[in-house]
C-alpha cells in the first residue's frame, strides 16, 4: 500500500513539474555572443529554404555591421504564420510579414522608424529619395513602419508578357505578334491543328492556368485586368484617373475577356483539366513541353521553364507577348507603378537592440552594401574593368542562370529580396549598375531561339515590342496589391476575392449559354457582400495616399 | 437473443464511506483528473474571446480590457455568405461517411471474420488498417491522382467522370468514399474484436438449428455485436460537426469550394485567414455546443430503443 501511495505522489509530482517546464517562458530575442556579434531574429514570409547565413556574401554583411541573422519561414501557407505570432503574442526582431502587415500594425507590433531613420539611416533615405514619403503609412499616422520590399526605380529588360506563347508557335506564325486576342487564338488553333502532339508523342494543350489556390491571382485574374484594360496591376482592382477604385471584375470588357475564355474552354483550346489541377500538375504540364501559350507571370512559370532549358526543349519555352485584346489596348506592364509600398522589412517591439537593426538595414541600402548582396564579392563573383564598371565573366554568368544552388552556394541575390534593393538599370555615381541584371548581361544570356525572335523584329531586346516606360506616367499612389490595408478592409477583400476565385472559374467552365447567367450571379453575389463599401474604402485610402506622397 | 437486463451489478450508494475505502482508487486518478481540468476545461476559459472584439490589436489585452459584444461574432458568423452552405456540407458529409463508414466497416469484418484461412486474415487485416497511419496529405495526393480529371480512373475508363470537379454532392460521396478507402480497416478491428468474444456455443447452437452460414452471420453475429455498433454510432454522431479540416481543404479546388466547406475550415478561413479571433472562436463554440446537444440526444434515442447507454 505504502509503495503504491509513494507511486501516486511521484506522479503527481513529475507530472506538475513537466507542467512547469512547458509553461516556462522562452524568449526569442537579440543576444550578443562574445566576439561583438549580434543575432537578430528574421522571420521572412517569402523563403521557401533555410538561410544558414553561411555563404560568403551572409559572412561579409557580418564583418561589415557586426550583425547576424537567424532566419526563419514559413512551412506551407504562410497566411497563417503571422496570425498564429499574434496569437503566441511571440516576434522577432526584424519581420517580413508580406501581405500581413496590416494586421502586425494594427496589433502594434511594428515599431515607427522615422526617428530611428532620421539618425541612423542616411543611407536609407539616400535610396528613396523623392520617394520617401510613400513609406509612410497614412495621413493621419505617418510612421514608417516597413521599408520597401520591392524595387526602388529602374526599369524591366526581361519578363514583361500579359501572355506567353512558345517560340515554336510563333515560329511557326512567321514571328508575327498577334494584335488581338482573335489573331492569338487563330495562332494557337492553327498550330494545334498542325501538330495536335509533341515531339515526344504527348497531346498539345493550347494553353493551361493555375487556378487551384492564390495563384488565380496571377494567371485568372492579373492578365484579365492587362489584356481587357491595360490596367496596371492593382490587385483585383482597377483606378481611374480621379483616383476611383473599382473592382476589376466588374468592368464590361473584362467580361468580354472572361467570355473568351469561356469560349476557349469550350472548344478545348483551355486545358479542361485547367479547374481542378494544382500548381504543381500546372508547372509539370508546362515542364513536359505539351502547353503552348500561358497567361502568367515569369516568376509564377519559371520552375517549368527551367526543366525545358535543362532538358534542352528551348523551342518549347515561353516568349512574352504585349497581348491586348484588340489593338486601342496599351499594354502596361513595363510601366514603373512607383515604390510599391506595403510590403517589407520592419523591425517589431520585441526588438531589444533596434539600433543595431536600423544600422544593419541602413548598411544594406548604402552603395556598397548594395553591390554586396546584388554582385556578390569582388574579383570572386564580379570583377571591375578599367572604367571602373563591375561586370561578371560569362562562366560566372552562366552558373549564375543554370546552377540551382548559384543563389544559396554564394549568396548572391540570396539576400537583396526582401530588403531594400534598386531597380534594374539603376545606376550609382560611378555609372555602374547597381545590379547585375543589366542590358548587355541580359542580352548575354539569350538562347537561340530568343535571338532569331529579336532577329525577325529587327529588335535589340525581346521587350522592344512592348509600349515602353516612358510612354507611362507614374501613378502618384503606391500599387494597391503591395498596400497594406486596414483590418476592416481585409475582411470584405478577402471575400470578395474568394468569390471571385471560385465563381470566376464557374464562369470558365460553364456551358457558352449560361455565361452570362453565371457571370451577372457572380456580381450580385460581390455586391452583396460588400463591393461597393470596399471600393470607397479603397478610394479614400488612394486619397490619403496621393496626399503623402506629395 | 434475449435482452439483458439492465443494472445486473447493485450499485453502491456513493457516501463518504465509499470514499474512503476507495482512496487509493481516487489518489491514483488525480494526477488524471488534473490533465484533464488542465487541458480540457482551463483552455475553455478561451472562450470568453468569442464574446468579445478579438483582431491583432486587441489580441495582446487582457480579457477585461477587451471589448465585450455579446453576441455579435456569432450573428456574423451566422449571417455569413457561406454560412448556410456550410452547414449543408457539414451535416451531408457527416452523415454521410457515418453511414457509409459504418456500414462498410461492419460488412468488411464480416467477411473477415468468416475467413478461415487465419494467415491470410492476419494479412488482410494489416494491409487494410495501414493508411490509416498515412497523413491526408500523402493521401489527397493519392487520391487526386486517381480520380481528378484526367486522372487514372479517367484515363482507364477513356471518358470523363468528373468525380473531382463536379459542383454538387457528388464531391461528398467522393471524399466520403476516400475516407472510407482510408479508415475502414482501422474501424473494422473494433467490430472484429467484439466478433472474437461472441460465445461459439451460440454458433454451434446455430448450426445444429440448420442455419446455413448468411443465416449465422445475421441471427448471431450481428445481433451480438449489437451494443458496439450502438456505442460508436453515439459517438460518432457527437462528433458530427467535426468534420476534418485538412481533408477538405486537401482535396477541395476551386470548382468544388462550395461543396467542401465544412464548420471547422469556416472558423479557419474567418477566425484565423480574417484575424478576427472572436469570430473564429464564435464558430468553434458553436460546433462545441452543438456536438454536446447532438451525443445526448443520441444517447437519448439508444436509450429510448432499448439499447445500453454510453453515459
Amino acid at each position: 500500500m505504502k509503495a503504491k501511495r509513494v507511486l501516486a505522489v511521484l506522479l503527481t509530482v513529475s507530472l506538475a513539474a513537466g507542467m512547469a517546464a512547458g509553461c516556462g517562458k522562452k524568449k526569442e530575442s537579440s543576444s550578443k555572443s562574445e566576439d561583438g556579434v549580434t543575432e537578430l531574429t528574421f522571420y521572412n514570409a517569402d523563403l521557401q529554404e533555410d538561410d544558414p547565413w553561411t555563404d560568403p556574401v551572409a559572412e561579409a554583411l557580418t564583418e561589415a555591421t557586426g550583425v547576424k541573422l537567424k532566419t526563419d519561414h514559413p512551412v506551407g501557407e504562410d497566411k497563417q504564420k503571422i496570425s498564429l505570432m499574434i496569437a503566441e503574442q511571440k516576434f522577432p526582431d526584424i519581420i517580413y510579414a508580406k501581405g500581413d502587415a496590416g494586421s502586425l500594425i494594427d496589433a502594434g507590433v511594428l515599431i515607427d522608424m522615422t526617428d530611428l531613420i532620421e539618425e541612423y539611416g542616411p543611407n536609407i533615405k539616400k535610396m528613396y529619395g523623392d520617394e520617401f514619403d510613400k513609406l509612410k503609412y497614412s495621413k493621419d499616422d505617418p510612421s514608417i513602419y516597413q521599408l520597401c520590399s520591392y524595387d526602388m526605380g529602374g526599369t524591366k529588360f526581361e519578363d514583361a508578357g500579359t501572355a506567353q506563347i512558345q517560340f515554336n508557335v510563333l515560329k511557326e506564325n512567321n514571328y508575327e505578334v498577334p494584335k488581338s486576342l482573335e489573331e492569338f487564338e487563330k495562332m494557337i488553333k492553327d498550330y494545334l491543328a498542325a501538330h495536335p502532339k509533341t515531339e515526344d508523342g504527348m497531346d498539345n494543350i493550347g494553353f493551361s492556368l493555375s487556378a487551384s489556390d492564390w495563384h488565380w491571382m496571377i494567371t485568372l485574374g492579373n492578365p484579365a485586368g492587362y489584356i481587357a484594360e491595360g490596367a496596371p496591376d492593382n490587385g483585383q482592382w482597377m483606378v481611374d484617373e480621379d483616383g476611383n477604385a473599382t473592382f476589376k471584375f466588374t468592368s464590361e470588357k473584362v467580361r468580354e475577356y472572361f467570355k473568351w475564355m469561356n469560349k476557349m474552354y469550350n472548344e478545348g483550346i483551355l486545358d479542361p483539366e485547367f479547374a481542378t489541377q494544382t500548381h504543381d500538375d500546372y508547372i509539370a504540364k508546362i515542364a513536359s513541353g505539351r502547353v503552348l501559350a500561358l497567361f502568367d507571370t515569369q516568376w509564377d512559370y519559371q520552375d517549368g521553364e527551367k526543366i525545358l532549358k535543362q532538358d534542352g526543349k528551348l523551342r518549347q519555352t515561353y516568349c512574352g507577348l504585349p497581348l491586348g485584346m484588340d489593338e486601342s489596348v496599351k499594354v502596361p506592364t513595363m510601366m514603373y507603378q512607383g515604390l510599391a509600398t506595403g510590403q517589407g522589412v520592419g523591425i517589431t517591439t520585441a526588438c531589444e537592440d533596434p539600433e543595431t537593426a536600423i544600422k544593419f538595414l541602413d548598411y544594406l541600402c548604402s552603395d556598397e552594401g548594395q553591390v554586396l548582396i546584388n554582385w556578390g564579392i569582388k574579383d570572386v563573383n564580379y570583377k571591375v574593368d578599367e572604367n571602373g564598371h563591375r561586370y561578371r565573366e560569362q562562366e560566372e554568368i552562366d552558373a549564375s542562370s543554370n546552377d540551382k544552388n548559384y543563389a544559396k552556394t554564394t549568396g548572391v541575390g540570396f539576400h537583396s529580396y526582401p530588403f531594400p534593393r534598386y531597380g534594374v538599370g539603376v545606376e550609382d555615381s560611378t555609372g555602374s549598375s547597381y545590379r547585375p541584371d543589366s542590358k548587355e548581361e541580359v542580352l548575354a544570356k539569350y538562347n537561340e531561339e530568343q535571338k532569331a525572335a529579336c532577329a525577325a523584329w529587327d529588335a535589340e531586346i525581346l521587350l522592344d515590342i512592348f509600349p515602353q516606360q516612358d510612354e507611362f506616367e507614374t501613378p502618384d499612389f503606391p500599387p494597391l496589391w503591395a498596400m497594406s490595408k486596414p483590418v476592416e478592409f481585409d475582411e470584405i477583400g478577402n471575400k470578395l476575392d474568394e468569390i471571385s476565385q471560385s465563381q470566376l472559374v464557374a464562369c470558365v467552365t460553364a456551358k457558352e449559354a449560361d455565361f452570362d447567367k453565371t457571370y451577372d450571379k457572380m456580381l450580385k453575389e460581390l455586391e452583396d457582400s460588400g463591393m461597393n463599401e470596399a471600393a470607397d474604402m479603397l478610394t479614400e485610402i488612394i486619397k490619403d495616399k496621393i496626399e503623402i506622397s506629395k | 437473443m434475449k435482452k439483458k437486463k439492465k443494472e445486473t451489478a447493485v450499485k453502491e450508494k456513493f457516501s463518504l464511506n465509499l470514499m474512503w475505502r476507495q482512496r487509493y482508487l481516487l489518489l491514483m486518478s488525480v494526477p488524471f483528473v488534473i490533465w484533464l481540468i488542465i487541458f480540457k476545461y482551463v483552455p475553455l476559459w478561451g472562450w470568453t474571446m468569442a464574446f468579445q472584439e478579438v483582431k491583432p490589436g486587441t489580441f495582446a489585452l487582457p480579457v477585461w480590457e477587451r471589448r465585450f459584444v455579446g453576441f455579435d461574432n456569432f450573428v456574423k458568423a451566422f449571417t455569413d455568405r457561406l454560412f448556410p452552405q456550410t452547414m449543408v456540407n457539414t451535416i451531408a458529409i457527416s452523415i454521410l461517411g457515418i453511414a457509409i463508414g459504418t456500414i462498410s466497416s461492419i460488412l468488411f469484418a464480416l467477411i473477415l471474420n468468416e475467413l478461415c484461412f487465419t494467415k491470410f486474415k492476419k494479412l488482410t487485416q494489416t494491409v487494410s488498417y495501414l493508411p490509416h497511419f498515412v497523413s491526408w496529405v500523402i493521401i489527397a495526393s493519392i487520391a487526386k491522382m486517381l480520380f481528378n480529371d484526367g486522372g487514372a480512373i479517367d484515363t482507364m475508363l477513356n471518358t470523363k467522370l468528373h468525380l473531382m470537379s463536379t459542383n454538387s454532392w457528388v464531391f461528398w460521396v467522393v471524399v466520403c468514399l476516400i475516407n472510407v478507402w482510408k479508415e475502414m480497416g482501422w474501424d473494422a478491428i473494433i467490430y472484429l474484436s467484439a466478433m472474437a468474444g461472441i460465445d461459439q456455443g451460440l454458433y454451434e447452437a446455430a448450426k445444429v438449428d440448420g442455419a446455413n452460414r448468411f443465416q449465422r452471420i445475421w441471427h448471431v453475429t450481428l445481433p451480438c455485436i449489437k451494443p458496439t455498433i450502438i456505442v460508436l454510432l453515439i459517438m460518432s454522431i457527437g462528433s458530427a460537426l467535426n468534420v476534418g479540416m485538412e481533408r477538405q481543404m486537401l482535396l477541395s479546388n476551386s470548382v468544388v469550394q462550395d461543396h467542401a466547406m465544412v464548420l471547422s475550415w469556416f472558423a479557419y478561413v474567418r477566425g484565423i485567414g480574417n484575424n478576427n479571433y472572436g469570430l473564429g472562436t464564435a464558430i468553434g463554440v458553436f460546433q462545441s455546443v452543438v456536438g454536446v446537444i447532438l451525443l445526448f440526444i443520441a444517447n437519448k434515442v439508444a436509450g429510448l430503443i432499448g439499447e445500453d447507454k454510453l453515459v
